[in-house]
């Protein structure tokens, strides 16, 4: 229900934040083939949390971790908090 | 006089100040002789609510800075773009230089004091898992000269000095006394700041040292005009690429000028004043000559710390008058800049170095007759043609550090 608004919140943290390159922010895209190190995903999690209200878990959030999958989990965990 | 020891060459510069993106912008700025205070929106509500701020919004500055900038503190890239300037304006380039042998000496008197403020609040509003993890590295005062030595993959020693308002004058003679000892070959230095917090403003206002003049921003800071009242908060940073002279020419580098000596003192008085007669930087001016094979008379020119501070001024302009009563010409950037406080030493050194390249001594802002109260030649209004063979650069900071740069023409 939130997919399209879940990954545009993504793609502007990584833009805009992280000042990733736009053509390189694809759903496929792995957090490492982005240049997020540890110290980055630590950040890029509290961000999203700010802007999302969820809080990542940190297993869905490592380096081989694609967006699409990162848009799904985070997809999940907000139908829930919507649903309690 | 003998030549205690031997000077190195100023082979590249990069300005990041109020005044300009660019060692060129800044000095066309303070030749105008215009003060760059303005109000400061972020300051707004406290007793002084306005700065110098660099002129180059964060989001341009993030951009120029790149892919890393996320990671890096206000200061750190302000030392990063004057770095990349400095050693671009060397003809040196970081992918083909021996990075082992490249220092990199960046001073910082403050740290990441506004980021700091900023997550504090966030500990006490929202709490521990909100603050950012990356808090750490962007206030750790270090990453100046850490982050520089990243960006240029220069691996010789990195370190920043914390001398308060001489910082970025303490590593510039750091850097010398390493390339003196052979320890590298190449040394990127200067200093950088960013401090512009609230909390760290009302904390100089609360000691007393800041112009309060809100009906007059653009005049409050005066180095030595008889109404002076306090400096005026400011960020930036000022780097130098310094060589040993022989490397410099063999590599075919025309050096901008040499520095040719370097004074370094302490009062060993008082956390924030100084002796009422400036003994401790009377030594370090005369120790800067000294090394440089120089007598008193030799100066035509002297870079003022010249904060706008009323004790400051006069101390300082008591001492150039008793051991400089030749009359050599004075000139006090923070008039146009404000006060940089770690960055100040370095900005006004890379000054300095194009006041002698240029000769053309900036006029100080804001003092419209030559210091009435002292006997001391301020150039004043406007620019004033002189050649100027030797100068030397005054920086003082809290904890009664004095460092004097004497600095000659090439060749």
């Amino acid at each position: 229900m939130h997919a399209a608004d879940t990954y545009a919140t993504i793609r502007t943290a990584l833009i805009t934040d992280f000042r990733v390159p736009e053509d390189e922010v694809t759903p496929d895209a792995t957090l490492e083939q982005l240049e997020l190190d540890s110290l980055a995903l630590a950040e890029f999690a509290l961000i999203l949390e700010e802007r999302l209200g969820v809080k990542i878990d940190s297993e869905h959030a490592v380096r081989t971790t694609t967006l699409a999958e990162i848009t799904d989990h985070l997809d999940r965990l907000r139908t829930a908090a919507v649903a309690s | 006089m003998a030549r205690a020891t031997s000077p190195v060459a100023v082979t590249g510069l990069g300005l990041f100040t109020p005044a300009g993106d660019s060692a060129e912008t800044t000095w066309a700025t303070v030749c105008a002789g215009r003060s760059q205070a303005a109000p400061d929106p972020r300051l707004a509500g406290l007793p002084v609510d306005f700065s110098c701020r660099v002129p180059v919004p964060e989001e341009e500055v993030d951009r120029r800075v790149g892919r890393k900038s996320w990671r890096m503190g206000r200061a750190e890239k302000f030392a990063v773009l004057a770095a990349r300037e400095a050693v671009r304006d060397a003809g040196l380039d970081p992918k083909s230089w021996d990075g082992a042998r490249v220092a990199t000496i960046i001073g910082c008197g403050m740290g990441g004091g506004e980021k700091w403020e900023e997550q504090q609040a966030r500990l006490q509003e929202r709490g521990p898992d909100m603050v950012s993890p990356l808090l750490i590295p962007l206030i750790i005062p270090n990453l100046v000269s850490g982050g520089v030595s990243i960006d240029l993959g220069a691996r010789g020693v990195s370190l920043t000095p914390a001398s308060a308002c001489a910082s970025g004058a303490t590593a510039i003679a750091v850097a010398r006394d390493l390339l003196a000892a052979d320890l590298c070959d190449i040394a990127v230095t200067g200093g950088a700041e960013a401090a512009l917090g609230r909390l760290s403003t009302v904390g100089f206002w609360r000691m007393g040292a800041l112009s309060e003049r809100a009906d007059d921003i653009g005049g409050a800071s005066r180095p030595f005009a008889a109404d002076r009242d306090g400096f005026v908060m400011a960020e930036g940073a000022g780097v130098l690429v310094l060589e040993r002279v022989a490397d410099a020419t063999a590599r075919g580098a025309r050096p901008r000028a040499l520095l040719a000596g370097c004074g370094s003192t302490s009062d060993a008085f008082h956390p924030t004043s100084p002796p009422e007669g400036a003994q401790g930087a009377e030594a370090a001016l005369r120790a800067a000559l000294a090394e440089a094979g120089l007598s008193p008379y030799d100066v035509d020119h002297v870079n003022a710390h010249g904060t706008s501070t009323p004790l400051n001024d006069a101390t300082e302009a008591g001492l150039i008058a008793r051991v400089l009563p030749h009359r050599p010409s004075v000139t006090g950037p923070k008039g146009v800049l404000g006060h940089t406080l770690g960055a100040a030493g370095a900005i006004e050194a890379a000054l300095t170095v194009l006041t002698i390249q240029h000769r053309r001594v900036p006029p100080i802002a804001n003092l419209q007759a030559p210091a009435p109260a002292f006997d001391i030649d301020c150039v004043t209004k406007q620019p004033r043609r002189q050649d100027v063979r030797t100068a030397v650069s005054h920086s003082f900071g809290f904890g009664g550090h004095n460092v004097v740069l004497a600095l000659t023409a090439w060749p």
